[in-house]
């Protein structure tokens, strides 16, 4: 290190006795190195360029030449850099600049969120003033931990880090509280809807009703509570009923409809975002007025590394169409009719599966009519709470039978 | 004198060198001349308190050679 911030020559000397001239330099303090032997009468060493003078003078009383190969060192670097000044001011721009520039927000990242969009803290984050180009020691890291936690209630803990340019946000959101499922409390199962009951399992309580009975909305299928003799049994009933259901369903299409006809002209349009100011670059985005597909792409100008710069390029490509009238055939109109009608009543149903039915179209001046009747198996059963004493034995009217 | 493993050697108090090449450096010393005998040997520094050798060290003669 030291040798390249001084001026050091590299040299070869030639002469009959070149031992005699190394025993010179050497009475004479004048250091070298890294010696290696060319031939007999020639060898190469490094000297500083600085005593090169002394070291000719004593190489001569020797009857040795010496011979100057080349030079390197620093001072060589800034001598070569003198008669380039563009380059010379250039690097110490550069150097000067590397420093400063670490003191802005050039990159900011967020890590640990899950639920919460990475948008929505950086959203904050601009709007608490850290953004690109934003001062660096002027970012009260704590401050902002409780100003961004005071608007994003779903995070529960932040902290923000900054490391030169870079910004980085580590988030912590809170748990969320699950509800957990009713497993207490007497409760009875009804039916949901009318049908005929197919099948009944029951798994805890008392059933009320059996396959084949007709039930109603709301009839208990399965109690939670019995009355014995002497006795009330309270418990929480559970199973599954499973009935045959009447589900009916009314759809309207129109007769026609329009229909896009693509005139073959695209117009593409480029943007410049940067933040949130916008500036077109080329296009005329409203030379189709609205009878036009858009499909916009976005890309974020990323540099190596994958550190996003806040400037992102949006293409804009439009496509031009015109509407033409289309009449929607009868036996189309019936097959998008019918399947829409099976889709609608089997999303309807909590679980089961349609068996038979019939949708019959009607076709009228502007409207296709479709009305599904379905026959569907079904489960039919929900839990209710169960009250154990009706409100007249709660206010102390009960039976006065036996009293009489 | 120093002999560090078989790849350097360092003689101090010397008087000079009397000859040198890759396979012998004959140096000049109060106890007459030292040989150092090796292969692809270098001076690598030499003042007036020492010098030293870098190479392949095979052996070292003192005395007249």
């Amino acid at each position: 290190m030291l040798s390249f911030l001084r001026e050091t020559a590299e040299i070869e000397v030639t002469g009959a006795s070149t031992a005699l001239c190394l025993n010179r330099w050497t009475a004479a303090d004048l250091p070298f190195w890294a010696l290696s032997i060319q031939s007999e009468l020639v060898f190469r060493c490094r000297i500083q360029a600085a005593r090169l003078g002394e070291i000719r003078r004593e190489a001569a009383r020797a009857w040795c030449d010496v011979r100057v190969i080349r030079r390197f060192g620093l001072p060589v670097v800034l001598s070569r850099l003198r008669s380039r000044p563009v380059l010379t001011v250039g690097l110490l721009l550069a150097v000067v600049l590397a420093f400063f520039l670490q003191s802005f927000v050039w990159f900011l990242r967020v890590e640990g969120n899950e639920r919460v969009p990475e948008e929505e803290i950086l959203r904050a984050l601009w709007e608490e003033g850290v953004r690109f180009g934003t001062w660096g020691p002027s970012i009260d890291s704590e401050d902002l931990k409780n100003r961004i936690l005071n608007r994003i209630p779903a995070l529960c803990w932040l902290a923000v880090n900054r490391e030169g340019g870079v910004v980085t946000v580590l988030a912590a959101e809170r748990e969320r509280e699950e509800t957990p499922l009713e497993t207490e409390g007497v409760a009875h199962i009804v039916a949901a809807r009318p049908g005929i009951i197919r099948k009944i399992s029951v798994v805890n309580g008392f059933a009320d009703k059996k396959p084949g009975d007709l039930v109603l909305e709301g009839d208990i299928l399965i109690s939670g509570i019995a009355e014995w003799t002497l006795r009330i049994q309270a418990t929480r009933a559970m199973g599954e009923v499973y009935a045959d259901t009447l589900r009916v369903s009314e759809l309207v299409c129109p007769v026609s409809a329009r229909k896009k006809v693509y005139t073959g002209r695209r117009e593409t349009c480029v943007t410049l975002v940067y933040e949130r100011k916008r500036r077109k670059i080329s296009g005329n985005s409203s030379i189709f007025g609205t009878s036009c597909d858009r499909m916009i792409k976005v890309s974020n100008w990323t540099l190596p590394g994958g550190y996003e710069l806040p400037v992102t390029v949006e293409t804009e490509t439009l496509l031009e169409y015109t509407l033409e009238p289309l009449e929607l055939p009868a036996r189309q109109a019936e097959t998008l009719l019918r399947e829409e009608s099976l889709r609608l009543t089997q999303a309807q149903m909590t679980a089961g599966q349609i068996e038979t039915g019939s949708a019959a179209i009607q076709k009228t001046q502007d409207s296709y009519r479709c009305r599904g009747v379905w026959n569907c198996l079904e489960l039919i059963s929900k839990t209710i709470p169960a009250e154990l004493f009706g409100e007249d034995e709660v206010n102390g009217k009960t039976d006065q039978r036996g009293t009489d | 004198m120093e002999l560090k493993g078989g790849s350097e050697a360092v003689v101090l108090n010397h008087r000079g060198v009397i000859a040198y090449d890759e396979k012998e450096v004959r140096i000049a010393s109060a106890l007459g001349p030292v040989s150092v005998v090796g292969a692809e040997l270098r001076i690598r520094r030499m003042n007036r308190e020492r010098i030293v050798l870098n190479g392949k060290i095979r052996r070292v003669e003192l005395g007249l050679c």
